[in-house]
């Protein structure tokens, strides 16, 4: 009887994954890794239907996975080229947050990338981000768009001016292998978490390059469509999973639309 | 600064537990000082550190321990980075079970533990540059509690240790609980628990 309870307990041990090294660990399976290199690699290989393309916008997943569940379920029913979870991935930027809301995201029937926000950047946030999802900058071409990931939590950084990293963005958009860029981050220019020594350079950088008129953010937890500065960049800001609404964006040329879509 | 310091205390602790326990084979235990520890500890995992290292004390004949421990996490498995920790835990084992002479099993122990990770950029409290109350938590401190249990053994063969345990624990933090309680549809209790086992012997 004894050996049972000891078998029993070995078993219940080494079956689930609770040896757990530290909060902060950073052990993460190979297939885990590199998640957004994957998503484009897929994103792709795909052949175009329509001159449409169509990108799902989705906020902060932050603490809210009976939510980010039902999202799956309501975005596996649309036709769209890719989902972008922008930013706030966590709350406390740790190893188990990052797992659960892959495990619930890997249910997409479409590839995602994600963007880093500023709980992502807690605690050992950062080194679990670029391991599972990669460069915290990013970018990447499909059909004739750029698409560019950027870190925009200057607070994380104590403002320091680095972040973000206009001279990295104005080098992408320096670019000539495509016709149109979004540039999609986490904190928008006119939040007080926004370096705001760089908030007027950003808006600058995007539409001095004569090739963005989108900018796609979280953060905000709440709606938001607004062009507040010169060269009519629009911002467009998701809300956090606990409103249930994500966008479906379309792309053609130059023009933008948008749908905001309840689940 | 901090850091040093933590890790000075922290040696001058388990070295005090270290010369108690020599002291302890030829003398009798009214000899020992009243602060010096007698128990020294070693774990694995249980969310402290891949292995931790400490001394203790059994307080109220045995039915409690506190234990202070250093915990350590190899940089291959924090992304490049080593992750260095103090633990101050309090267990409460109350029920006790005799299972021969030598052999005692305690079913049911249950603890709290605070574990602190050092450095700099892991801050205790929220730095100057942000707005009061903007994050609730500290990237430093974690509050855990748990349940375990330990199986504990003497043999007269065993010159400086007068008892071995071999213990287990289970428990969270406040951040995956949190996590849970308003998640209870997605998230199930197994992902939210850690555990770990370990050995304490006392002198």
């Amino acid at each position: 009887m004894r050996y049972f309870y000891a078998g029993a307990l070995a078993l219940l041990f080494a079956g689930c994954d609770l040896f757990e090294y530290h909060p902060y660990e950073v052990r993460i399976p190979d297939s885990d890794t590199n998640l957004n290199a994957k998503a484009i690699a897929r994103i792709q290989q795909t052949t175009p239907a329509t001159d449409t393309l169509t990108l799902i916008l989705m906020g902060d997943t932050q603490r809210f996975y009976d939510e980010v569940e039902d999202f799956v379920s309501s975005a596996n029913k649309q036709k769209a080229d890719f989902v972008m979870l922008d930013g706030d991935i966590t709350d406390f930027g740790v190893r188990d947050e990052f797992e659960w809301i892959h495990d619930i995201m890997r249910k997409l029937n479409k590839p995602y990338l994600a963007v880093i926000g500023n709980h992502d950047l807690s605690g050992n946030g950062e080194k679990v981000y670029k391991k599972m999802y990669g460069p915290l900058n990013d970018s990447f071409l499909y059909r004739d768009f750029k698409f560019i990931l950027l870190n925009t939590n200057s607070r994380e950084y104590a403002f320091d001016g680095n972040v973000p990293d206009l001279d990295w963005l104005q080098k992408q958009l320096a670019g000539d292998d495509f016709q149109r860029a979004v540039v999609i981050s986490h904190v928008p220019p006119f939040d007080s978490d926004f370096d705001k020594t760089l908030a007027a350079k950003y808006n600058e950088t995007l539409y001095s390059s004569g090739k963005v008129n989108l900018s796609l953010h979280g953060h905000l937890h709440a709606f938001r469509d607004t062009t507040y500065n010169e060269g009519n960049i629009r911002y467009l800001v998701s809300t956090s999973m606990n409103e249930r609404m994500y966008l479906m964006v379309k792309l053609w040329d130059d023009q933008v639309e948008f749908k905001k879509i309840f689940y | 600064m901090m850091r040093h310091l933590s890790i000075v205390l922290f040696a001058a602790f388990v070295l005090a537990a270290g010369a108690s326990a020599s002291a302890q084979d030829s003398t009798q235990q009214s000899t020992r000082k009243w602060y010096a520890p007698d128990v020294a500890v070693a774990q694995y995992a249980g969310s402290i550190g891949f292995v931790s290292v400490g001394a203790g004390y059994s307080v109220f004949h045995d039915k409690a321990y506190v234990d202070l421990l250093f915990g350590y996490v190899l940089p291959s498995q924090a992304g490049g980075e080593s992750l260095q920790t103090l633990t101050l835990k309090f267990t409460a084992a109350p029920w006790k079970v005799r299972l021969d002479e030598r052999t005692e099993l305690r079913p049911l122990t249950i603890g709290t533990f605070f574990n602190y990770t050092m450095g700099r950029q892991y801050s205790s409290d929220l730095p100057g540059w942000y707005p009061s109350g903007y994050y609730w938590w500290s990237e430093a401190v974690r509050v855990n509690i748990f349940i375990g249990g330990n199986i504990s053994r003497t043999t007269p063969r065993w010159k400086n240790v007068k008892r071995a345990a071999l213990y287990y624990e289970l428990g969270t933090n406040e951040i995956k609980f949190v996590s849970y309680v308003q998640n209870t549809e997605h998230l199930n209790i197994w992902q939210i628990l850690h555990a770990g086992i370990g050995v304490r012997a006392h002198f």
